[in-house]
């Protein structure tokens, strides 16, 4: 699996062309702005694009899922609990497959109600849950601290330490990193109980 | 510092977004490639054999094939599917110039007949993207070249090894030599049983690209 990373718009986003390295099949994480940027990406390596897949439904992760559906014809993937428009709908455990390459649905609340990663190939996709050297608001409506930390220890936290951490946004010290980088230095992830946690983020 | 594949991938990316095209990575990563080769044997009228995959560690080779044919090599390329399969359009442009040149002869499909009595055999076929099970013709390819008595020299890293953890597939390619480039990954370094002398040769990525990255 081979991840393109192009940082998009005026809020430091992310969108994801993934490749398969075996096929011509890929997939879009996250399309909003900039899509001829995207479609470059697309024409450049001859991509088939199967689906769109959002992390969460904010505009900033789904405004442009219209436009690659339209010039790509791909499939628009969310999770169980987004109320925008989609084709397929994933739940926690599910897995999306493009190519010879699998990616893992983990369903990861906290930051939204529909936020999810997805796991594959030694690489984690993780939306706005968690970024390089800190984790998502969550002051927006359906954000929960206590659904945060859950997921950021009960899920996050006992994956791999070699996973590369492919993020929703730009706001770190570096455009990617590793789940266990991410446990020694980012703030969030130290061991904390959930009360210290809420207490941390103002809950 | 060694480096991890995706690492990689951001920097080639980054390179190429900074205006430093991904042909000219795999023009001077093939280049390289050959200037490497040069140095431990004579070229001249040896018969080289090239096994090429559909991606980009493919166009590498591609690349050497033009230049080995420019250093007096007989140059023999295999492409392991059709032409209209290849995966990029850096690998494509490659594949488009050696078809415009008589001194290399080119083999393409599923079902090219391993018969060859070649002097060296590049390994082209894999690069840093393996995902599980290695397949036809791949894996016949592989098992060839490992049969053959002659000098072996791997592109970037032996096809079947996983340059991340040093792991191997269920076939993979034992090299003399192998060339990798920008800098060395992490798994590749581990495994000189397979990659034979091992060099990590500049390929003329800016260093900026590596911000943020690394």
């Amino acid at each position: 699996m081979k991840v393109n990373q192009i940082q998009v718009g005026s809020m430091q986003n992310f969108t994801y062309v993934v490749e398969d390295d075996d096929t011509n099949e890929g997939i879009v994480i996250d399309p909003s702005w900039d899509l001829d940027q995207i479609e470059e990406t697309i024409t450049r390596n001859n991509l088939k694009i199967k689906y769109i897949v959002n992390t969460h439904h904010h505009f900033d992760h789904t405004l442009g899922n219209e436009g690659i559906a339209k010039s790509t014809g791909a499939k628009i993937i969310q999770h169980e609990a987004s109320d925008l428009q989609h084709d397929i709908t994933v739940k926690d455990g599910d897995v999306i497959k493009f190519g010879n390459s699998e990616l893992f649905v983990l369903h990861t609340p906290g930051h939204s109600k529909d936020s999810i990663c997805l796991i594959g190939d030694g690489k984690i996709f993780s939306g706005d849950t968690l970024f390089v050297g800190n984790c998502g608001r969550i002051d927006l409506p359906g954000g929960s601290a206590k659904d945060l930390y859950h997921s950021l220890f009960d899920v996050l936290y006992s994956l791999d330490d070699s996973l590369t951490l492919y993020s929703g946004h730009n706001y770190g010290g570096s455009t990617i990193s590793t789940i266990g980088k991410e446990k020694t230095t980012n703030l969030v992830m130290q061991r904390r109980t959930e009360k210290e946690f809420l207490d941390m983020m103002g809950q | 510092m060694e480096i991890s594949v995706d690492q990689m991938y951001q920097i080639e990316n980054n390179g190429h977004d900074m205006g430093f095209l991904k042909k000219f990575m795999m023009e001077n990563a093939g280049a390289a490639a050959v200037k490497k080769l040069a140095e431990k044997l004579d070229l001249k009228k040896k018969k080289i054999l090239i096994f090429v995959g559909m991606g980009n560690n493919g166009g590498d080779a591609l690349v050497m094939a033009r230049h080995l044919s420019g250093y007096g090599s007989l140059v023999t390329v295999v492409l392991l599917g059709p032409p209209e399969k290849i995966k990029t359009e850096e690998s494509s442009w490659n594949w488009s110039i050696l078809k415009k040149m008589s001194s290399v002869k080119l083999i393409s499909g599923n079902n090219a007949s391993f018969d060859f009595n070649p002097d060296v055999v590049i390994d082209g076929i894999l690069g840093t993207g393996i995902s599980g099970e290695i397949r036809e013709p791949y894996a016949s390819a592989i098992n060839y070249m490992n049969e053959l008595k002659c000098f072996k020299f791997a592109v970037d890293v032996p096809s079947g090894l996983n340059p991340d953890t040093g792991e191997t597939a269920n076939i993979f390619v034992k090299s003399d030599l192998t060339v990798t480039f920008h800098k060395m990954k992490r798994g590749i370094s581990k495994r000189k049983d397979l990659t034979g002398d091992l060099y990590s040769e500049k390929i003329g990525i800016p260093p900026e690209a590596e911000e943020g990255v690394l």
